[in-house]
């Protein structure tokens, strides 16, 4: 699993927390002072207000499924052994949206829009967890 | 929106297009060259009339420039993504009304197909997944975005994959007729649903052909434009907006908002709506995107756009004939530009074959994060 690691970006100030918190089986984001919104990564200016103070906030992990599709074509090295695979999209109860994918084992197209789904934390290498979901 | 005065005062008097398909050895310059040549060739100009010049996927202007001898007053240089050629022409026509130039070329050259371009994968950086942040969940292209909205608008409003088929059935019959296409081989709906998934829903024929090729397009005053060899081709109104904040995620309204918007501006600056028009050219990135065109510029009820095309609309002889060249699903990927050609070419009524009888009107349409249309008028 080591190679779908590797596909993502390097960490850096922006992100380091987040994917910390991961590994923790927990869902954090920067979350603005002034307006609340949260965002997805962190910036010195708040894209909902224009304010320049925010801090690391812990999520619910709950949300509902916005969208589906399955992947048949293979666009990584790192997933051909893995096609046909299902992405979402995912409407966290705080109003971000992520990508990201069921489950292992689940049959994403039978799982309907508008679901509620609760975070699962899947560790796909030593350093990396990702943040994938399950029907609630 | 636009001033309503503006309407009418700019016209495209020269169009040219190379052929479309796998051209090794030839640059973006080169294929624009091929292409800007043609469309001078068409209007009877030289090289020395152009005053004005936006290029587009074309990376450099002052290149260009060395390479062709152009010596414009007025230059500039815009994204090379297909929601750009819509804004540019508008961009272009409003330098022309302004003054700021008289007659301005557009240059469009693409050699993705040969310089292996991909949408998907380690080089997507067009759209909501560019940057890599989502690689790692598979997530990556614009495809499958508009795989999952097409997947949304089948569980917001019972749309189905038989309906959706018709729109690249229908332009794959409309390339048959075009000698410019690349894919003129005619398609079925049995063939559509045997094709593979790319990103399920979506198949191999919702996607958009990425091809090497140029487009050009000159366009000038009315007051110039009688001169010259061909009949002009007035455009009569013309608007833009955007749904750019959020555009990290695809949009819950389809772009409806924005179209919504740029279809009350086109049709107050043109007087011209739907009903009044001979044929539509709709961005066709990929065969959803025409669904919700359809429905953000009021051809039909919102919901009800699958129902529209499965009746025929879309078809030579039908209600609405539209990307009568084969679109980008059939002909090439140009981006938009071809389909601007398209309109042009079925406006002076060269289209032989495919050709619109007694076309008049004819709207260009974008939906996107930016959002843009054109009318084109006789
Ligand atoms: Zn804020």
């Amino acid at each position: 699993m080591a190679d779908i690691a590797a596909l993502l970006p390097p960490a850096d100030e922006t992100n380091r927390p987040y994917r910390e918190a991961l590994k923790d089986g927990r869902l954090c984001l920067p979350r603005c002072d002034a307006c609340g919104e949260f965002r997805l990564r962190a910036s010195r200016y708040c894209p909902s207000c224009g304010g320049t103070s925010s801090r690391w906030e812990e999520l619910s992990g709950s949300g509902r499924l916005w969208g589906r599709c399955v992947f048949h074509q293979v666009y990584f090295e790192a997933f051909r052994d893995r096609v046909p695979y299902g992405v979402v999209i995912v409407e966290l109860e705080e109003g971000v949206r992520v990508f990201s994918n069921l489950a292992d084992g689940i049959d994403t197209m039978q799982v309907p829009i508008g679901t509620a789904l609760a975070a699962v934390y899947e560790p796909v290498s030593d350093e990396v967890t990702l943040l994938r979901f399950r029907p609630a | 929106m636009p001033h309503k005065e503006l309407s009418g005062r700019v016209a495209v008097v020269g169009v040219g297009t190379t052929g479309f398909g796998k051209l090794p050895g030839w640059s973006a310059e080169d294929l624009g060259i091929w292409a800007l040549d043609n469309a001078l060739a068409d209007c009877g100009l030289g090289r020395a009339d152009i005053d004005g010049l936006i290029v587009n996927r074309i990376p450099d202007y002052q290149r260009f420039c060395q390479m062709t001898g152009l010596d414009p007053r007025f230059v500039n240089v815009t994204p090379g993504q297909g929601r750009m050629s819509g804004a540019t022409i508008q961009i272009a026509a409003l330098a022309v009304a302004a003054g700021m130039c008289e007659t301005v070329a557009l240059v469009y050259g693409n050699n993705g197909r040969t310089g292996g371009v991909k949408y998907g994968g380690a080089s997507d950086r067009y759209g909501a997944t560019a940057g890599g942040e989502w690689f790692a969940y598979g997530m990556t292209s614009p495809g499958a975005v508009h795989a999952m909205m097409f997947d949304r608008h089948r569980h917001e409003y019972g749309t189905t994959p038989e309906q959706l088929a018709h729109v690249a059935v229908t332009f794959r019959e409309h390339a048959a007729l075009n000698p410019d296409a690349v894919m003129r081989e005619r398609i079925s709906a049995e063939d559509y649903h045997a094709s593979r998934f790319i990103a399920e829903p979506l198949h191999l024929f919702d996607y958009c052909l990425i091809n090497d090729g140029g487009v050009a397009m000159i366009l000038t005053t009315p007051e110039r434009a009688r001169d010259l060899a061909r009949p002009p081709v007035h455009l009569c109104g013309f608007a833009q907006s955007s749904a750019l904040p959020t555009s990290g995620f695809p949009p819950d309204d389809f772009w409806r908002v924005p179209m919504g918007q740029v279809a009350t501006e086109v049709r107050e600056m043109s007087g011209i709506g739907p009903r009044d028009l001979s044929g539509a050219m709709i961005y066709d990135n990929f065969s959803p995107t025409v669904l919700f065109t359809l429905e953000g510029f009021g051809f039909c009820p919102v919901g009800e756009s699958g129902a529209y095309v499965a009746e025929g609309a879309l078809a030579l002889g039908g209600a609405m004939p539209a990307n009568t060249s084969g679109g980008h699903l059939s002909e090439s990927y140009m981006q938009g530009w071809a389909l601007n050609v398209e309109a042009v070419r079925q406006l002076r009524g060269d289209c032989g074959p495919r050709q619109i009888p007694d076309a008049e009107i004819i709207q260009y349409m974008c939906a996107a994060p930016v959002v843009s249309a054109i009318v084109y008028s006789r």
